[in-house]
């Protein structure tokens, strides 16, 4: 796949634009925070305490370089549009507090999530919502973009599996992820040693850890368009993947309802 | 650079006048520790890390305007430097190269040539 410029730069002579600024960041603290890591044992609860930020870098950072990729793909006259630029200020911004912030309460040895043991914590994690908020409306808004760009000029496949799995993923994040939040407990799991764990994200295997169908969610923004990549690829005949992928999406979609409901149903049984 | 310079100034002045009549010195850890329990001395000591914190911030927004890196992005790099010093410093010297590296127009006319 050849990579247009517009995916890197704003223009011919700039430098990198803000989501490739921001991604060089992130790594950046993502190779300290690894170091860290390395090197300083200390536990915040069931886990090592630098494994949280070392996840949402990561996450982020994903995030970050599946909207630039995705943002090339539109028309230059949407992409360099006031509106679009003024929402990729915001959903940077609201990346890097993000982060920045669940770094910050690692550091001090302290929660970043459902932390009210301070009214300040408790502010800032009403804060870290609002941003969780910001990136999804931010994902919401480039999907309709791109549908809108698939509906008027090019019927791509492509176009429709990025538009898809941002619009349906950004809808399911803020499902799973408001309900998530509005627990008091976090995320509910039963934290024990005798549930199975998934190894590296630390999951829960009880069906009660909502941070599974949040991550499946909210990884839709690549997995479908990854599949639409697969098909656009593939000698298929246009009509034939735009079946499979709404197949693709219908299946997936519903999985993560599924799981997620069953999770729901089993916190109310508790 | 105005306000460095003003924090400079004091810091001599406050340097001059408790250094040599305080206790401890640079030598050993314990003599900083020591020398940092007088109170003037410890001043100065904050002075010159909010003189010097500032100095290096100004000089990292000065190159990061240059390079065209983002005010967005130096932002939290900028907030390092002026909490942490050296921490916002290797941040930002682990960001520029790639920054450098990355331009449009290099990136470009590399690719022309290969061609």
């Amino acid at each position: 796949m050849k990579l247009d410029a517009s995916v890197f730069f704003n223009d011919k002579q700039g430098s990198l634009n803000i989501w490739w600024q921001a991604v060089v960041l992130l790594s950046a603290l993502l190779l300290l925070n690894l170091l860290l890591y390395a090197f300083d044992q200390r536990l915040l609860g069931d886990e090592a305490l630098w494994i949280k930020p070392i996840k949402f870098e990561i996450s982020v950072i994903i995030h970050l370089i599946t909207l630039a990729l995705f943002a090339s793909l539109l028309s230059p006259k949407r992409r360099d549009g006031l509106a679009w630029k003024a929402i990729s200020y915001v959903v940077v911004a609201a990346s890097l507090f993000e982060v920045l912030y669940i770094f910050l309460q690692a550091s001090r040895g302290r929660e970043s999530h459902f932390n009210h043991s301070t009214s300040i914590e408790s502010v800032m994690y009403g804060l870290m919502g609002l941003g969780a908020v910001l990136m999804v409306v931010g994902s919401f808004y480039l999907g309709w973009l791109l549908y809108r760009e698939f509906k008027s000029e090019r019927g791509e496949v492509l176009l429709m599996s990025a538009a898809l799995g941002l619009v349906i993923g950004s809808v399911l994040t803020l499902l799973v992820a408001g309900f998530l939040s509005s627990s008091e407990q976090g995320y509910l799991a039963v934290k024990s040693e005798s549930v199975m764990r998934v190894p590296v994200f630390g999951w829960y295997l009880d069906g009660l850890d909502l941070r599974i169908p949040h991550f499946f969610a909210t990884h839709m923004m690549q997995l479908v368009p990854l599949y639409g990549l697969y098909l656009s690829r593939s000698e298929r005949a246009i009509a034939d993947s735009k079946s499979r992928l709404y197949w693709m999406v219908g299946v997936y979609t519903l999985l993560v309802v599924g799981v997620f409901a069953t999770g729901v149903y089993l916190v109310k049984l508790k | 650079m105005f306000i460095p310079l003003i924090l400079s100034i004091v810091y001599s002045f406050l340097i001059a006048r408790y250094f040599f009549s305080a206790e401890g010195g640079f030598d050993t850890l314990t003599n900083v520790q020591q020398l940092f329990t007088h109170p003037s001395a410890a001043l100065a000591g904050w002075v010159h890390y909010l003189a010097f914190d500032l100095f290096v911030g100004g000089v990292i927004a000065k190159q990061a305007d240059d390079i065209g890196l983002s005010r967005l992005i130096q932002a939290p790099i900028l907030a390092a430097t002026f909490i942490f010093g050296p921490f916002g410093y290797l941040l930002f010297m682990i960001v520029k190269p790639i920054i450098v590296r990355f331009k449009a127009s290099l990136v470009y006319s590399e690719s022309v040539e290969q061609s």
